[in-house]
């Protein structure tokens, strides 16, 4: 004789999911049969019409619901990187503005420069001045895109490389006077 | 886009979409996903707590923890059974720190009162309240797992999934939520 039904297996049972095999000991056994019975009737009394019963909110509920619930996780803060997509690109552009802020030591300090240096290389003091910063910084604010701020923000690493292999060979010696200049007067 | 248009627009996603759309800053998705599922989240904290107030405030505590912890959705089951493990959480932390009121004695609202005598509808009602009773009674993870499996009408994987147990320890449970509540009621 095999051995009565687990209680996994009267469940299986009560879901009408039970092994063959293990049907066939059930269909031969009062016990497990009688046991099965009760759970039956446990099951049919719970799960009938009277313990089933969740009375129907009024209709206005469903509405007066949504607005309790908006208005409550309106008080939860939004974790940051969470926020709409115009918070990005106003994240960016504020990168943007500080990368360029970070940058502009270097122009607004041309006038520093010794005018005979400045005159070597072919430029004049005030072409590159404050106007100019801030046309630049309007400029990049007008055509500032989702992607583009991400290019601005993660600058491939032989970026800076590239930038300056495409300066002209007096460019280049200009940078290297301004870079100078900065770096003495940095010790001094 | 007028707001209305967005909300239809919204309520025409199914729920990945919904949840991406959310995920993405798309405030008005979450309000597309409570409107879609409160019923059954309110109808899961109504059976746990048996009053209207409680199971409100348990509704609206599962959706605003649902808010909060969305991104944590990892979209390999149902956003339904997501939604139930919350409000199984949600509703064991109350039943925990509060015993359930039982509702007054009192006919059931879907029985048909015009096709059945008084008699039968007051033994009825007091049936009703009997298994309430006995429900209540149950251990959290019996009452859960019965709740979920004969009301809400779950598979055990789904309630495995939803108590964090394993489909044997779900069909134990069950097995053992229907010997307690026939001792209960035999009482």
């Amino acid at each position: 004789m095999t051995s009565h039904l687990s209680p996994d297996e009267r469940v299986d049972a009560l879901d009408g999911a039970l092994d063959v095999a293990r049907q066939s000991h059930l269909d031969a056994c009062v016990v497990c049969q009688q046991e099965l019975a009760t759970l039956r009737d446990v099951m049919r009394v719970t799960a009938g019409p009277v313990g089933n019963d969740v009375p129907e909110p009024s209709p206005l509920f469903w509405d007066h619901f949504e607005a309790r619930v908006a208005a409550a996780v309106n008080e939860v803060s939004v974790p940051w990187w969470r926020g709409s997509t115009r918070a990005w690109v106003t994240l960016a552009t504020a990168a943007a503005i500080l990368f360029v802020v970070w940058l502009s030591p270097l122009r607004t300090r041309v006038s520093d420069v010794p005018d005979a240096v400045v005159a070597d290389a072919g430029l004049a003091v005030g072409t590159i001045g404050e106007s100019v910063q801030w046309e630049f910084m309007s400029g990049v604010l007008e055509s500032l895109e989702q992607d583009d701020a991400r290019v601005v923000l993660a600058p491939s690493a032989s970026a800076v490389d590239s930038a300056f292999e495409s300066l002209s060979a007096s460019e280049r010696e200009a940078f290297a006077r301004l870079l100078q200049a900065e770096l003495t007067e940095g010790s001094n | 886009m007028t707001e209305s248009r967005v909300t239809a627009d919204l309520s025409a996603l199914d729920d990945a979409a919904l949840v991406r759309a959310f995920l993405a800053g798309e405030r008005a998705a979450f309000d597309a996903i409570v409107s879609r599922h409160q019923r059954p989240v309110y109808q899961l904290c109504y059976r746990f707590v048996r009053n209207h107030e409680d199971a409100a405030d348990l509704a609206q505590d599962v959706f605003v923890r649902a808010f909060k912890g969305l991104e944590n959705f990892k979209g390999d089951s149902q956003l339904s059974t997501w939604l139930y493990r919350v409000g199984v959480n949600v509703c064991l932390n109350r039943v925990a720190v509060k015993r359930p009121e039982v509702e007054p004695l009192e006919p059931s609202r879907h029985v048909d009162e015009r096709s059945d005598d008084p008699f039968r509808i007051v033994a009825r009602g007091e049936q009703a309240v009997e298994v309430r009773k006995a429900i209540a009674q149950l251990p959290p993870k019996q009452r859960a797992t019965l709740l979920l499996r004969v009301y809400q009408e779950l598979s055990h994987e789904e309630i495995a999934g939803i108590l964090g147990s394993s489909v044997g320890a779900v069909k134990a449970n069950f097995f053992h939520a229907l010997g307690n509540l026939k001792r209960l009621l035999q009482s």
